[in-house]
């Protein structure tokens, strides 16, 4: 690391796991997890020239979200999949008939995919990229007040999934 | 290192104002009420809210915990994450229910904390709407504070400890933001909390051992006034060891092999430990450094400050016997924002 | 199904749990939960919808991901890219599958040989240190000779580490 600038491979070697940790739990499978930090990692060595000493894992959770929602838009221009408009209408995640889901993590995951977007993002960067409400709302470019009505409802709708789906 | 101090008294004026009093007290009253306050939660019932007040990355975090102590059981937190104290024994409960913590004396003695502390008493303001005293632990070479224990006046149950940097600004801090009980006669016998179940059947407590497996290292001192108070094994190879310097308590966790990085947890800051790169995490439970020398990974933690938490571990690491004073100077040392670099 | 809002201003618990509140509204929450059995049941729901996403463990990638994106031969980045790359079709770039190309551009062959040795070839005798369970044996042994009450308390706050 060079004035609290790191190198591309510090990123990698030390980061790269949590980006990648990052993107899953947004996109909600490794295959477009993989695209994202791909992605992603284009423009953090882009960035690094520019990058100024901060919060680094704030940054790469900030580009790692960037290029999510960026395919998020590009997605809702060419839709391929019905995406639920209402968020009071979110649907708990049902398992197939044959799969049973042993792991708490992994109720939680698809807990977290079946959530909209403007709620599983904020939701994503408080408690999986540990970023405060300042940083998120920066990210996001929205105001702290939104950030943290999201964050909220996105939390009561998890929890509503969650107890439903154990119920 | 043990002083007498001078007594100040100033008296107020018949108009009913009272003038602050400040009796400043010999070092081993400041002592005796340390040594009252380490068991003073066994001997009294109590019942309240307590805050965990840490910085990281110059953002303060808080966490409440309720505790309360009945017939000398101490019980933190409730629902799925609480603690349980009672002699000897710790208990822990996780989302799969109770587990065994402890369950040996401990034997190793800690040195008093007089040994490498200058220490005062005197008054504070109240806590938790207790009337408290509080023991003051400076520096005897720069006679910075460097650790404040606020004590209940009546019972000596400590309300408060904050651990302030050596520029005397508090970083972390554990104590009382409310006492809904404290003392008082104790109605019944203590109830026996060992009906809790154990999910883990072995033997929760690790080994305490004589001699190290080879290549691990256990420094009966470490400068900067740690003592070895105890030496252990895990179930996994882990040696245990845990030092205090009378006030701070330092465990060091030493495994054979080298450092798996993206094994760690994320977030944390990197950190020089004697020109060794390691990791370094500011939590509720203290500060945690990482790294690894010579094919041995090693984790210490403590509520001490960053700077003599990366003191320590250099002292650890290096085999060099350094004096007391030079080890202090480098902690005194600006190192960094937040003493990291 | 999902409850009316508590509290016109209900967010506030989730600020509260995250330390973002201001003094004011901490009173006021911490004065709600005193008195109010419903805000504290609200309270524990939006703590474990919390709590059980920050225990979500770290996610590795697949093994061929890192492989993939070192195996392609290496392309120069043109001279005239863009600094701030546009969006990329991910769907496009699925099929292309030129992960060599930006590692190349960046790193050079020698880093990228630093890269696959950190990520794709497992060190000899690795150990991965229990953060969490070392910070709890800590607070245990430290109970057993200072003040439990200030040494186990950190055991009933939520792990500060995720994996």
């Amino acid at each position: 690391m060079t004035d609290g600038v790191p190198t591309w491979e510090e990123v990698a070697r030390d980061h790269g796991r949590f980006m990648y940790t990052v993107a899953y739990r947004l996109a909600g499978n490794d295959e477009d997890a993989q695209d994202l930090v791909q992605e992603a990692l284009i423009r953090v060595r882009r960035g690094l020239e520019r990058y100024e000493p901060g919060s680094l894992q704030g940054w790469l959770a900030r580009i790692v979200t960037n290029v999510f929602l960026d395919e998020v838009r590009r997605r809702r221009r060419r839709p391929t999949a019905a995406l639920p408009d209402d968020p009071e209408r979110v649907l708990p995640p049902s398992p197939g008939a044959d799969e049973v889901s042993t792991q708490l993590s992994d109720d939680i995951q698809a807990a977290l995919a079946a959530l909209p977007e403007e709620f599983r993002v904020p939701v994503v960067l408080c408690d999986v990229a540990d970023q405060s409400y300042e940083q998120i709302a920066a990210s996001l470019g929205i105001p702290v007040g939104t950030v943290r009505s999201r964050l909220h409802r996105g939390r009561r709708m998890l929890r509503t999934m969650l107890s439903e789906g154990a119920a | 290192m043990r002083r007498l101090a001078r007594i100040a008294v100033a008296v107020g004026v018949a108009a009913g104002l009272a003038v602050v009093v400040l009796p400043i007290a010999r070092a081993d009253d400041a002592e005796s009420v340390l040594e009252r306050a380490r068991n003073a939660t066994v001997r009294e019932d109590f019942s309240g809210l307590v805050q965990i007040e840490w910085l990281t990355d110059g953002k303060w975090k808080t966490a409440r915990v309720p505790v309360n102590g009945t017939g000398g059981t101490v019980q933190v937190g409730e629902g799925t994450r609480q603690a349980e104290g009672r002699g000897d024994e710790r208990w822990i409960a996780g989302v799969s229910g109770w587990q065994a913590g402890w369950d040996e004396p401990v034997s190793g003695a800690v040195p008093a904390p007089s040994t490498h502390w200058d220490l005062t008493l005197g008054k504070a303001d109240p806590i938790a709407g207790r009337t408290t005293v509080v023991v003051t632990a400076s520096d005897p070479d720069t006679g910075t504070a460097r650790l404040k224990v606020y004590c209940d006046k009546d019972t000596g149950v400590m309300l408060r400890r904050e651990v302030l940097d050596h520029r005397g600004h508090v970083v972390r801090a554990v104590g009382f933001v409310e006492v809904k009980k404290l003392g008082g006669s104790r109605a019944t016998a203590p109830a026996d909390p060992v009906t809790k179940k154990s999910v883990k059947q072995q033997d929760p407590t690790p080994d305490k051992i004589a001699d190290l497996p080879a290549g691990f290292d256990a420094p009966a001192k470490v400068p900067g006034g740690y003592v070895l108070a105890g030496r252990y094994l895990r179930d996994d190879g882990t040696v245990q060891l845990y030092y205090s310097d009378g006030l701070f308590g330092v465990s060091v966790f030493e495994q054979r092999g080298d450092l798996d990085w993206n094994g760690l947890p994320h977030g944390g800051n990197g950190v020089q430990i004697d020109g060794t790169s390691g990791r370094g995490y500011e939590v509720a439970g203290g500060t945690v450094l990482v790294w690894d020398r010579d094919n041995v990974a090693r984790t210490v933690v403590s509520d001490a400050t960053v700077a003599d938490l990366r003191a320590f571990a250099a002292a650890f690491d290096d085999r060099t016997d350094h004096s007391p004073g030079i080890v202090r100077r480098i902690t005194d040392f600006v190192l960094g924002p937040f003493g990291w670099s | 199904m999902n409850r009316e809002p508590l509290m016109p201003d209900e967010d506030v618990l989730s600020a509260y749990l995250d330390g973002e509140c201001t003094d004011a509204e901490r009173a006021w929450v911490d004065e709600q939960l005193a008195t109010s059995e419903e805000t504290r049941a609200v309270l524990a729901e939006v703590a474990e919808a919390r709590d059980a996403v920050r225990a979500l463990p770290l996610r590795d990638a697949p093994p061929e991901f890192w492989a993939r994106l070192l195996a392609a031969d290496p392309q120069p980045v043109p001279a005239d890219a863009p600094s701030v790359p546009a969006p990329v079709d991910l769907a496009e770039a699925r099929r292309r599958r030129s992960p060599g190309r930006w590692l190349a551009a960046a790193a050079g062959v020698a880093a990228a040989a630093v890269i696959a040795a950190v990520i794709l070839v497992p060190q000899p005798q690795t150990v991965t240190p229990p953060v969490g369970a070392f910070t709890d044996a800590h607070a245990v042994r430290s109970s057993l000779q200072d003040d439990a009450v200030s040494s186990l308390a950190p055991l009933a706050v939520a792990a500060g580490f995720r994996r």
